[in-house]
């Protein structure tokens, strides 16, 4: 059930037919969300670079672009919006193509109302999610791009595991000068504490063994996602 | 009848003719002259110690006074004759006294004097009869020429110098057969023995004129007999028949040709005499319809209407009724059963002739044996069943193509039916319900069931087996009607369906689902040719157009992979087919559709690539209104 909170979120529809659209769009908005109708792909494209909405309720068999078409290049123009597919004969390998390029939600037409409404919740959380990590991790980077190159290298020294000392000699200069830069660093970043500050690097990509890691965890999250 | 009106006016005029006519010395000169030519003659021949020459000599002058003096002559030339014997040569010469010897000599010479002037009299008496006759005979328009009884012409009158063109003094003489080419019927000699059996012979021949001109005459002979009865000659008339004869052979050409006619038609014709109430004629090809014997007599009336089927009969007695006493021309269809078991449909007409007075004397009519029309009718009525069925067939099949698409043209507006229902509660559901959107709601949940109801009903009426109703409609409408059914089809395809309507449409005459059959019939076909095309747009234009000479023309075309130019009619065929699964009955059961509603259905090539089906319909024209106003 929608919140007070995603009551501002835009659900996009993108169906050429009238009858459709107006039912999705009614029924969108008695559910609390703010609807926005589209005929075309094309159309939708031209409206969405400027807001982008939290969830796109996409026709398959669509004249032009389809449903699919569409979905391809969102994620080429970098265009993350949750898609639920909607269809009237949904076969089932369509289905398995949309759902592995990322589709939240494969329904049939008519759609079931708990259906929809669940799905679009789904989605609108998840691109609240996301809407926020994105948020958090371009704060992390503005941090780290206003430290300067030798803070930056004094970082990447300390998160790896390097001691002062250690770090003076590599750079060859006084410990101490390593230690007045370790505390602009540390409050530049942000962090309390050193374990702080290699979670934030850990996020910003920075130290080659655990970003691997981190990668290949994220790979095997969206393939159960998938199955 | 020719030689029976000569002897008639021989006998009127013969002696009218001799009572006119003045005396006529010359004879009784040659008489005296041929005598004493006789005498002369015999006195040198006395001289040659030769005596009894004078006597031949002087019995010839008297024949030959005879001959062409008559009687008055001859009677002359013996007395003068006798004198001169007496006097020159019967011994004692020149004396009057008359010796008894000398008398047996004269009763002799008198005997044969008399005898040969007789002879001589009756010849010259014959000649005059036959020239008397002859010039009777000019008067007559007929040909008569006389030949002797070897067929030379002794005679030949104005009327044969009319006609064959001859005159008497080229014709005399020459031998008939040669001069006028005789072609005879039967053997001369067969001819010849007639005649002189019976002394006449009639018979046709055929002559060539001086001209050249073959004739057909009908030619009288009669055998001129002398006293005693031997034939002398033969009178022969002839009648020019060509044109008879023209005429009989054109009646019995034109008589053969109706009768031919009248098999090749099945076709009888019949007269009905209504006093006698009976049949006064009918024709060969009228009895064998009926089954009768055409060589055995007429058969009665009741004979024939015995064969009507019992069903009918009274009918066929009412509207021969109606003929004869309203006097107005019937006509009926009906049954027969001959004795040989077979059953035979029959039409007759049948009009009243009037007398004078205005009353029906005779009816005459005609008899058509229909059994096979009627036979072909009951075939083609199947025929037209069985092509009904197989469009509906069509249309069934073509539906099922479809499923699919029509599917999901009646998912959308239900789509649409089922989100609207469910906000409408969501916007009632409330503490403050939202009444406006429920109420717009509402509105858009009747508008997409009718519009799911719309195209349900189109389906319907598609694949029902329905009768062929003509009415008035617009081309442009059946196609927007159609067009819902394929729509998604052609997305699924990635076709792009465009119409080009000609604004001014005029009306067509035709049956609704049979033209939308068409129409889907010539859009799937289109879709389908495009289905393998990649490298550009699949396009599928409908435009209709007026044509000139009140036709309505609608072209469907594509941008597929075209026909080959010798497929183009081909396609037209029954199972005929380039798609796989297809039954090869669309494109010729819609082309059957356009010829039963007066139009015309071809294939063309595009200049580029895609091909142009074209199809015309004759314009809705207003008399049809009437018709169906009346009909309603």
């Amino acid at each position: 059930m929608p919140t007070r909170r995603d009551s501002d979120a835009i659900i996009a529809i993108v169906d050429d037919d009238l009858s459709v659209c107006e039912g999705l769009d009614t029924l969108i908005r008695s559910a609390g969300w703010r609807a926005e109708s589209f005929a075309s792909a094309q159309e939708f494209l031209a409206r969405a670079a400027a807001e982008p909405p939290s969830c796109l309720i996409l026709d398959l068999q669509l004249p032009g672009l389809s449903g699919l078409d569409l979905q391809k290049r969102l994620a080429e123009i970098g265009l993350a919006i949750p898609i639920v597919f909607l269809t009237g004969h949904g076969s089932i390998p369509t289905s398995v193509q949309a759902m592995k390029a990322g589709a939240t939600e494969f329904l049939t037409k008519p759609v079931d109302e708990e259906d929809l409404l669940r799905a679009i919740h789904e989605a609108v959380e998840r691109d609240q999610r996301f809407r926020k990590q994105n948020a958090e991790m371009r704060e992390l980077q503005n941090r780290f791009e206003s430290l300067t190159p030798r803070e930056q290298e004094i970082m990447r020294q300390v998160v790896s595991g390097s001691l002062n000392k250690q770090i003076a000699t590599e750079l060859n200069i006084s410990e101490f000068t390593v230690k007045i830069h370790r505390g602009h660093v540390m409050r530049k970043m942000h962090a309390g504490s050193l374990a702080d500050l290699v979670r934030m690097a850990e996020r910003l990509g920075i130290g080659a063994r655990k970003t691997a890691r981190a990668s290949r965890e994220q790979g095997s999250k969206s393939s159960t996602k998938v199955l | 009848m020719n030689t029976s009106g000569i002897a008639a006016n021989r006998s009127a005029a013969h002696p009218l003719a001799r009572a006119l006519r003045p005396i006529n010395l010359r004879p009784y000169g040659l008489a005296v002259l041929s005598v004493a030519v006789a005498l002369g003659l015999g006195l040198f021949l006395q001289q040659l110690h030769f005596r009894d020459g004078a006597v031949p000599l002087l019995l010839f002058a008297v024949a030959l006074a005879s001959c062409f003096g008559g009687r008055g002559p001859a009677v002359l030339a013996a007395i003068l004759s006798m004198g001169a014997l007496y006097w020159y040569f019967v011994e004692p010469v020149r004396t009057i006294g008359i010796y008894p010897s000398e008398i047996p000599y004269f009763i002799i010479y008198a005997a044969f004097a008399s005898l040969l002037s007789w002879f001589g009299t009756n010849r010259r008496r014959a000649e005059a009869v036959l020239r008397e006759q002859a010039s009777l005979l000019d008067l007559t328009h007929n040909t008569v020429l006389v030949t002797d009884m070897e067929g030379v012409i002794k005679f030949w009158n104005r009327g044969a110098e009319e006609w064959y063109g001859w005159t008497a003094e080229q014709a005399m003489g020459r031998v008939v057969d040669d001069l006028l080419k005789t072609v005879h019927p039967a053997p001369v000699e067969q001819m010849k023995r007639e005649l002189t059996r019976k002394g006449r012979w009639e018979g046709e021949f055929v002559h060539t004129r001086k001209d050249g001109v073959r004739i057909v005459v009908a030619s009288r002979w009669s055998l001129e007999r002398d006293g005693c009865g031997d034939p002398v000659a033969i009178l022969e008339t002839n009648n020019d028949i060509t044109e008879r004869k023209q005429a009989e052979e054109a009646l019995k050409r034109s008589e053969a040709y109706l009768a031919e006619a009248q098999r090749l038609s099945h076709t009888g014709s019949w007269a009905f005499d209504v006093a006698n109430n009976a049949y006064i004629y009918l024709s060969d090809e009228c009895l064998r319809i009926f089954g009768l014997d055409p060589k055995t007599a007429l058969p009665t009336r009741e004979a024939i209407f015995r064969l009507i089927h019992p069903d009918d009969s009274d009918r066929v007695n009412h509207d021969f009724r109606k003929s004869v006493y309203e006097k107005v021309d019937t006509s009926s269809e009906f049954r027969i059963a001959l004795p040989t078991g077979t059953m035979k449909h029959i039409q007759t007409t049948r009009h009243p002739v009037l007398n004078d007075a205005g009353e029906v004397f005779e009816v005459v009519g005609t008899v058509v044996d229909i059994t096979e029309r009627k036979r072909a009718e009951e075939e083609r009525e199947r025929l037209r069943q069985f092509e009904s069925d197989l469009a509906h067939l069509n249309r069934v099949t073509m539906m099922g193509e479809l499923a699919a698409s029509i599917a999901h043209e009646v998912n959308q507006p239900l789509s649409g039916v089922v989100s609207n229902a469910s906000a409408g509660l969501r916007w009632l559901a409330g503490e403050t319900p939202n009444l406006e959107e429920a109420r717009e709601g509402l509105r858009r949940i009747v508008r997409d069931g009718k519009r799911a109801g719309e195209v349900i009903a189109r389906i319907r009426a598609l694949t029902r087996r329905t009768v062929a109703a003509t009415e008035k409609l617009d081309a442009n409408e059946i196609i927007d009607e159609v067009l819902p059914l394929v729509g998604d089809e052609a997305k699924k395809k990635s076709v792009k369906i465009q119409t080009r309507f000609a604004a001014d449409l005029a009306p067509i005459a035709g049956d609704r689902v049979q033209l939308q059959q068409v129409v889907l019939n010539l859009v799937i076909n289109a879709m389908e040719a495009m289905s393998s095309i990649n490298q550009r747009e699949r396009e599928l234009v409908i435009t209709t157009s007026n044509m000139e000479s009140y036709q309505v023309q609608v072209t469907v075309e594509d941008s597929g992979i075209g026909i080959d130019p010798e497929k183009l009619e081909k396609i037209f065929d029954s199972f005929y087919t380039t798609k796989p699964g297809g039954m090869g009955m669309g494109l010729s059961i819609s082309r059957s559709i356009l010829q039963a509603h007066g139009g015309r259905l071809w294939a063309a090539r595009k200049d580029r690539c895609g091909t142009m089906f074209h199809f015309t319909l004759p314009r809705y024209k207003e008399e049809g209104v009437n018709a169906d106003a009346a009909r309603l």
